[in-house]
């Protein structure tokens, strides 16, 4: 029982996110709690909300990565009853997550869903998260596919009333009767590995099947490339990613020359491009902000490798590293224009104004993601204070972005205050690049750092 | 005297308010092969990396080469061969690749010295990286550091997952470079008796500051154990200058001492009126003395 409370503890506190979000949730809560009874009309579905969100969300997306950190390790796997303690405190998290859960819909009294489908719901979407991220940190790749597809279905589903209704019309104990089923699977492998992947590190992302296009003759940009972007992905990928964006584009483009194809694509269009404004350009506003700082990030922690590679100084080894980052920035603006140019196409029909909005904002924010990367580092804490850093970003970026979609006056504002914004951090990364302390601020290795701060 | 191959000058630095590296002022000489000693924590590493430049001191200043250890030019940068204590091998590629990466920076690769050295230490090349043992990758992780001749080379531990017989040929390519009186060396290592064999020079680090540097040789005839034999119990505050450490038993007593002088073997048998026996030291039983 102690085993189970304290893997349990370690779910909601392994990440020195958790812990600052639980403080925030806690402290909240109990505001939120103080105010309700001074209030006299308590309403109580917002006081759980508030430890909710911050603590339960999050530990539910973390808790993946803990399990995993925690199975993983050889010398657990040989601690008496192990995987038993650890599938334990795993049930009890999910019971804990949605006894929460059921406690703010009890309390919303407003609402008029029975509970118990609710509550399948949510069990459902827990099980394929925490699924889904657990094989993907074992080496599965297809898993962070299927995530996001399943994501991308989900988000489809909440907007498309088409989609909605067929998900509907699945009774709560087909879902229900899935999940346990999956559960059962997961236990009964579980408990009888003998061998958990390891997470790789972040800058050894290759597929473990890909050959590596590297002869012996390597020039040294090329070296040098492969150092700044870590770019030792075999092309296979790309290529592969190539073809499905031109299949997709063909596709588009044919449905025009005929009514009846066009209105069976423009249905299955919407949802596999997420064409839904305003969701789809929030929705690249987050993922290019997010891919360009996570691009950016990476290179700045493999940045170590290149001190003793790039002549002269830390500002030598940051100008290096900008220019990495802003070429990647091209790539993505490529791929953003081609975007906006099938939202501008007859298939979506998007109007001059929403293009450019929606073109200027996301390529903006990827550049304030880069320099988000750049600047907010520090030598210890990184992945949190970069972690908050751009999540406000990214949330600041998508209110503003709302707020451009009014006339050509208001997306001008909005982009001078991003430009105004990189042109900051920017700055920032340039002040703070002097200070770099390479003896930290390393390649990270197998979840270093994770349980120890 | 030639120009130092690095020069440090009251180098500190600070952590958590606390010395990590303090004060310490010490030169390596073209042909010096070092060794750096201490203890777990005692900031050998950080003393290794902060001379390559790759931590910003808080004061005072290192040259490699003449410059500024912050500011390197490339014909420096491309004179140093590092090894650092985690290797940072790139796990998907094979052995041939990495050194391929490696080689593209240096204008100079010497393919035979690397096809030599991979033959004799059974360093698989053609295998991924992330399935080679951790003595595998360190001995590529030295290729890598060897392959361009460095006139600098800065090792972190690079023994310490070896075997003995790639550890005796790491030695000897060590001493190889050692003939070459260009060249300087400077490795860090727990195992003193290999350190003992390669090393002409020791530093030995404790608490952040460098508590002796100098030739090896020097620090063996520096630091004795006496053993003292009196007709008489001797005092309990039996008092030897410079002693490191004093163990009392009667009319016996062991005492080790810095700065040894034969002089002083005479002043403390006309004191306590004892026969005094000097023991010379190892560097093994020397760097426990010098930890009491």
């Amino acid at each position: 029982m102690k085993a189970v409370l304290r893997i349990g503890w370690t779910f909601f506190t392994a990440m020195p996110l958790q812990r600052w979000l639980n403080g925030i949730g806690i402290v909240l809560c109990g505001m939120l709690a103080v105010l309700n009874l001074k209030v006299g009309e308590p309403t109580w579905s917002f006081v759980f909300l508030a430890l909710f969100v911050p603590a339960g969300i999050v530990t539910l997306f973390a808790s993946p990565a803990i399990f995993h950190g925690l199975s993983a390790s050889r010398s657990n796997q040989l601690l008496p009853h192990f995987h038993i303690w650890m599938l334990a405190a795993l049930a009890a998290l999910m019971i804990a997550q949605l006894a929460m859960f059921a406690l703010i819909f009890v309390a919303a009294e407003s609402s008029r869903t029975p509970l118990l489908p609710a509550l399948v719901h949510v069990f459902t979407f827990a099980t394929v998260a925490f699924l889904l991220m657990f094989l993907a940190l074992s080496g599965q790749r297809w898993a962070w596919w299927l995530w996001l597809m399943a994501s991308a279905g989900f988000i489809a589903s909440r907007v498309m009333p088409s989609m909605r209704i067929v998900l509907d019309a699945i009774p709560p104990w087909t879902w229900f009767g899935a999940s346990l089923a999956a559960w059962t699977a997961f236990v009964l492998w579980y408990t009888r590995t003998r061998h958990i992947g390891q997470r790789r590190r972040y800058w050894q992302t290759a597929n473990r099947s890909s050959p590596i296009d590297l002869d012996e003759n390597v020039t040294r940009e090329r070296a040098l490339g492969l150092l700044l972007s870590s770019a030792l992905l075999s092309t296979r990928w790309r290529k592969f990613w190539n073809i499905v964006v031109i299949v997709i584009v063909v596709v588009a483009l044919l449905s025009q020359l005929t009514d009846p194809l066009a209105i069976s694509i423009r249905g299955f269009w919407g949802t596999v491009t997420l064409y839904l404004p305003p969701v789809t350009s929030a929705f690249w506003v987050y993922c290019v902000t997010a891919g360009m700082q996570s691009a950016t990030m990476t290179i700045v922690r493999n940045s170590r490798f290149l001190w003793l590679r790039i002549p002269g100084s830390r500002e030598d080894v940051q100008r290096a590293i900008e220019r990495a980052a802003l070429r990647n920035f091209c790539t993505a603006a490529l791929m953003l224009a081609g975007v906006a140019a099938l939202y501008a196409s007859p298939l979506a029909g998007a109007s001059p104004r929403q293009v450019v909005t929606h073109f200027m904002i996301a390529a903006c924010a990827g550049l304030c993601g880069a320099y988000a990367a750049l600047s907010t580092f520090t030598v210890r804490q990184v992945d949190l204070i970069h972690f908050v850093s751009v999540l406000s970003l990214v949330m600041a970026q998508v209110v503003m972005f709302s707020l451009a979609q009014g006339s050509w006056r208001a997306l001008a504002i909005v982009v001078v205050i991003q430009l105004g914004c990189v042109l900051l951090l920017r700055r920032l990364a340039i002040h703070r690049w002097r200070q770099i302390d390479w003896l930290y601020m390393r390649p990270p290795t197998q979840y270093a750092g994770l349980f120890q701060r | 005297m030639a120009d130092p191959t690095v020069s440090v000058r009251d180098l500190t630095t600070w952590r958590d308010s606390k010395a990590v590296l303090d004060s310490i002022s010490a030169d390596v000489l073209p042909g010096d092969i070092i060794g750096v000693l201490g203890k777990n924590g005692a900031g050998k590493t950080t003393l290794l990396e902060t001379l390559l430049g790759f931590s910003r001191p808080d004061r005072g200043s290192v040259a490699v080469f003449g410059e500024d250890a912050l500011h390197l030019s490339a014909a420096a940068k491309a004179r140093i061969g590092f090894l650092p204590q985690q290797d940072e091998l790139f796990g998907m590629l094979n052995g041939r690749q990495q050194l391929a990466i490696v080689a593209a920076f240096h204008a100079h690769w010497d393919h035979a010295l690397i096809e030599r050295l991979t033959a004799e230490w059974t360093v698989p090349l053609t295998r991924r990286i992330d399935s080679l043992s951790v003595g595998e990758r360190q001995k590529l992780g030295v290729l890598a550091a060897l392959g361009h001749h460095p006139d600098l080379l800065v090792l972190d531990e690079p023994v310490a997952s070896l075997d003995p017989i790639a550890r005796r040929q790491f030695l000897q390519q060590l001493f190889a470079i050692g003939e070459n009186e260009r060249r300087a060396v400077l490795f860090s290592s727990h195992i003193v008796s290999d350190l003992e064999r390669a090393a002409n020079k020791v530093w030995i680090v404790k608490d952040g500051r460098l508590h002796w540097q100098g030739e090896l040789d020097a620090l063996k005839e520096s630091v004795v154990r006496l053993h003292i034999r009196s007709r008489a119990p001797l005092p309990a505050n039996l008092a030897a200058p410079n002693a490191l450490a004093t163990r009392i038993d009667g009319n016996t007593a062991m005492v080790t001492v810095t700065q040894w002088q034969p002089a002083l073997a005479d002043t403390l048998a006309s004191q306590f009126d004892a026969r005094i026996d000097v023991e010379g030291l190892g560097l093994e039983d020397i760097f426990l003395e010098l930890h009491r």
